[in-house]
């Protein structure tokens, strides 16, 4: 009996031990929450080079705060994706794209036609049953804002409205930035898989994006014309946690897309000169839907009295740019809808799944430094004419929409978090400087680099990626501003890399379409064996520019279907 | 190489021996009886100190002009030239006051005390010592006229872009002298010993794009890139030398000369400061080349630096400040 007791005493010790040792883990997992923020981007040195190491055009951003929203899955485990979405512009904000759009919880009801809605709903089918999602605004976009000294001088802020904020590499260099702070403060999170999914200029972004983590170490060796050496500290220090068998070493691309593996392209801009040259000579070929929507309005289109093909259709026929079966300005209704929405807090609260009350870089208070505006009274008189039609239907025409928003606040935003000083903003959806920055007031185009958005660069680059990456791109039939069946033939216009392609519209899927791309022998130096590789390209038939809002069960379903082909299990 | 160093000391002795028969011409006439110089009524130390002129080119260290030069030419105005015959600008000028120079000469003075051992033979031992700055302000005005856009201006300011060269040389040395009547004597000498020099260079630059119409600034960048070197090399020096009495005991001499020197490694600091970055190194300096790619074409240029970069150096920076010099000076007997 004493020797029972003994037993006892001695083995209760232990099994509390063990008991609590079993519990700890559980007790400190905090399960996933949703989140809505700031990830602040400090002051970031970078530079260009065309190969001379004193001429290189070394560059300064501004500090910087990007909004995020993370929305957890429904049913994580550890391998669920995280899904980055993005939308475009340049310097247009995710707020009001896709997270407004039938990605998460709640979305815009793409049911009022009358240009957008005036409450969230519930959405049929969230991506949270997928995954992860992770919503970011690009620098100066949707909630996103820059700080710097001198604020109130506008000479100041006219200044920083340049290209060491605004570049699609540095864009790509924030968003990617954003990403694997996000990831290093959720170490559960750190090593799952990354879906990449970009609307419109989002394309360039994402290629961007992928270029810099596949090739990272190339962007601090001056092998590439952009060096972020920080950059590429932060990525070598990210894939050091996830690859530990590759620690400090430079990790081979084909490991790097055991995470960053995926990329679903929403209408995407890729090689943009070479789009425009592929689909317009499509569009003025008789048949096109530009004589069909001739015939809709009673002014034939004419391929010599009408050259700007975005001319005829937005301005002569009234039409939709984005979704030629409506009334002009159509998609830009939504967009500029959901921008109003969430300037009232409770929408933004109901969208992000947080209370945003508790963001403190949100309050007036906390933004002495803050700018968002070059011209507090956003005129947007003083620039010059925009003469390139995709640059003027991208950003001139949204932000002309948006700017009586941009200059007069709605919603409840100011009474909840305070009133700004005249050049900051709580919400600009499509922010015009910072888009004028990337195509014009650009020191670094102005200095020959070869860095604007719709150069073929981003068509090579993205060539390259999908030599890695498993692509997935929209093809919308009524989106005229990325005419997608253009985009075989302006893939197959990089003739250096190229030696065809071809879009196959037949296949098993319930929305079949591919694109089949037949590398050259030795296109890249680096993949000697590189010969064909395959792009789902599914066809939506009812829809415009943002598939998400026009067709959003069947994207679902087809997303979820392509991830599900390639290993990822959805309960 | 050695043909040239050859025609240089050809060209030294005659301007040597030209200069002192010219000199020395009327006095033949009256040819002396020559003055025992050994005697003990006579002094056999003289100090003399000299100045004049010095043709150089250190080719090496004057490629950072040529470099700097080629590399703005290939980003302005072969880039502008692109854009305008492609048609993305209506067309482009230029104007510029200053010029980066090259270094070219220098102004050298020295000391040398001689010791007669005859008449005809004497020992010498000195230091001569040259400094030569190029500091320049400079202005490029670079106005592009766009097609759609507001017509910008670009300005490249540079105070100072300065280039020098400094070098010391302590020597030795052995005078031949002929008498030639008038207390005029006619001498040929040799000297030698180590040299050790230093070379910076400086280029505090202003960038800024401004819009025509308005004026605004649209962007504004300010660096500043400095290197300097210093290293010892060797100096041999010929010459010929003319002198003539003054009064007492001082004579006036005129004397050419070809000076072979040259000085490798250099190494020294450098510093780079771009966007309130300053980066620092301290490197031997080497001949390096960059290949300039851009899409309006590609420049292959090799240039001066002490920055350590990837891949191997050309060659040896070598300092080269062998040159012909002419010079005057006093010399006093005691």
């Amino acid at each position: 009996m004493v020797e029972e007791g003994r037993m006892k005493h001695s083995i209760l010790p232990l099994i509390s031990l063990f008991i609590v040792l079993i519990a700890i883990p559980y007790a400190t997992a905090q399960p996933l929450q949703n989140e809505a923020g700031y990830m602040e981007i400090e002051p970031i040195h970078f530079y260009f080079h065309h190969g001379s190491h004193f001429n290189r055009l070394v560059l300064k951003s501004s500090e910087a705060r990007i909004w995020y929203s993370f929305h957890a899955a429904d049913k994580p485990n550890e391998k669920t994706p995280i899904f980055v979405f993005f939308n475009g512009g340049p310097g247009s904000a995710t707020s009001f794209g896709l997270m407004s759009m039938y990605t998460g919880y709640f979305t815009l009801d793409n049911q009022i036609e009358d240009g957008g809605g005036d409450s969230y709903t519930a959405n049929p089918v969230p991506w949270t049953q997928m995954g992860h999602l992770l919503y970011i605004d690009a620098r100066q976009a949707g909630f996103s804002y820059n700080m710097m000294n001198n604020v109130q001088d506008e000479g100041f802020r006219f200044r920083e409205f340049n290209s060491q904020n605004f570049n699609s590499f540095f864009d790509a260099a924030d968003f990617i930035r954003v990403l694997l702070r996000f990831l290093a403060v959720h170490p559960e999170l750190q090593d799952h898989p990354v879906v990449i999914v970009g609307e419109s200029y989002g394309g360039v972004r994402t290629i961007s994006m992928l270029h810099i983590l596949l090739n990272y170490s190339d962007y601090g060796n001056d092998q590439e014309t952009f060096q972020d050496p920080a950059l590429v500290d932060e990525i070598q220090t990210h894939f050091n946690a996830v690859f530990p068998d590759h620690s400090g070493q430079v990790v081979p691309p084909h490991i790097i897309t055991r995470q960053f593996g995926h990329q679903i392209l929403i209408q995407p801009a890729i090689s943009v000169d070479y789009q425009r040259a592929t689909s317009w000579p499509m569009l003025k070929q008789p048949g096109s839907c530009l004589y069909q929507i001739g015939q809709e309005v009673g002014i034939p289109y004419d391929p010599l009295a009408y050259p700007d093909i975005f001319h005829y259709v937005q301005d002569i026929a009234g039409r939709d740019l984005y979704m030629y079966v409506k009334p002009k300005y159509w998609l830009d209704g939504f967009f500029n809808n959901a921008g109003v929405l969430l300037r009232t807090v409770q929408n933004l609260a109901q969208l992000t799944g947080v209370d945003v009350t508790a963001i403190e870089e949100l309050y007036a208070a906390s933004r002495g430094r803050a700018y968002r505006v070059i011209t507090t009274d956003y005129p947007l008189t003083l620039e010059p004419k925009i003469e390139d039609p995709m640059t003027r239907v991208l950003f001139e025409i949204p932000a002309h929409l948006e700017a009586p928003h941009v200059r007069q606040e709605p919603g409840d935003i100011q009474e909840v978090f305070g009133v700004l000083q005249p050049w900051d903003r709580y919400f600009i959806g499509s922010n015009y400087h910072a888009n004028y920055a990337f195509h014009y007031w650009n020191v670094a185009m102005i200095r020959g680099y070869d860095i604007h958005s719709w150069k073929p660069r981003y068509g090579h680059m993205f060539l390259k990626n999908v030599a890695h990456v498993h692509t997935f791109i929209t093809n919308a039939a009524y989106d005229l501003v990325i005419y997608a069946p253009a985009i075989p033939f302006a893939l197959g216009k990089h003739t250096d890399i190229i030696q065809s392609t071809q879009h196959i519209k037949t296949g098993g899927d319930v929305r079949p379409g591919k694109i089949l791309l037949n590398y050259k022998t030795n296109a890249f130096s680096d993949l000697p064996t590189l010969t064909t590789k395959t792009i789902r390209f599914p066809f939506y038939d009812k829809s415009c520019h943002a598939v998400s809002l026009t067709q959003p069960l069947d994207f679902y379903f087809d997303v979820f279907n392509w991830l599900q082909s390639h290993g990822f299990e959805f309960k | 190489m050695q043909s040239q160093i050859k025609h240089r000391f050809l060209s030294a002795i005659t301007i040597s021996v030209v200069l002192s028969l010219s000199l020395s011409q009327p006095s033949s006439l009256h040819a002396e009886k020559m003055e025992d110089r050994t005697s003990p009524r006579n002094p056999r130390f003289r100090i003399e100190v000299f100045g004049g002129y010095t043709g150089l080119n250190p080719s090496d260290l004057n490629q950072i002009v040529n470099y700097d030069i080629s590399m703005q030419t290939f980003q302005y105005d072969s880039y502008f030239d692109y854009l305008q015959e492609n048609e993305l600008i209506q067309h482009w000028d230029k104007w510029d006051e200053g010029k980066r120079r090259k270094i070219t000469n220098a102004f050298p003075f020295g000391i040398r005390f001689r010791y007669d051992i005859s008449n005809f033979l004497s020992l010498t031992a000195g230091f001569q010592y040259f400094q030569k700055i190029n500091s320049e302000s400079i202005d490029f005005h670079y106005s592009r006229y766009e097609l759609y856009n507001e017509d910008t201006t670009e300005i490249l300011n540079y105070d100072p872009y300065e280039l020098s060269v400094e070098a010391i040389r302590p020597f030795i040395g052995i005078h031949f002298c002929t008498h030639l009547g008038g207390k005029k004597n006619l001498e040929g000498f040799i000297s030698g010993g180590p040299v050790f020099g230093r070379v910076s260079y400086t280029s505090n630059w202003h960038y800024t794009w401004q819009i025509q119409t308005y004026g605004w600034l649209v962007h504004e960048k300010f660096g500043l890139l400095k290197e300097k070197g210093s290293g010892t090399g060797i100096s041999l020096e010929l010459g010929g030398r003319m002198t003539v009495p003054l009064f007492w005991k001082l004579d006036m001499f005129l004397e050419g000369a070809y000076t072979y020197q040259k000085i490798k490694p250099l190494a020294g600091p450098g510093e780079e400061i771009q966007e309130g970055i300053t980066e620092t190194w301290s490197e031997e300096w080497k001949i390096r080349e960059e290949t300039v790619t851009a899409p309006w074409g590609t420049l292959i240029i090799e240039f001066p630096t002490n920055y350590r970069m990837e891949g191997a150096a050309v060659r040896e920076f070598n300092l080269d400040l062998s040159g012909l010099s002419l010079r005057i000076g006093f010399s006093f007997r005691f």
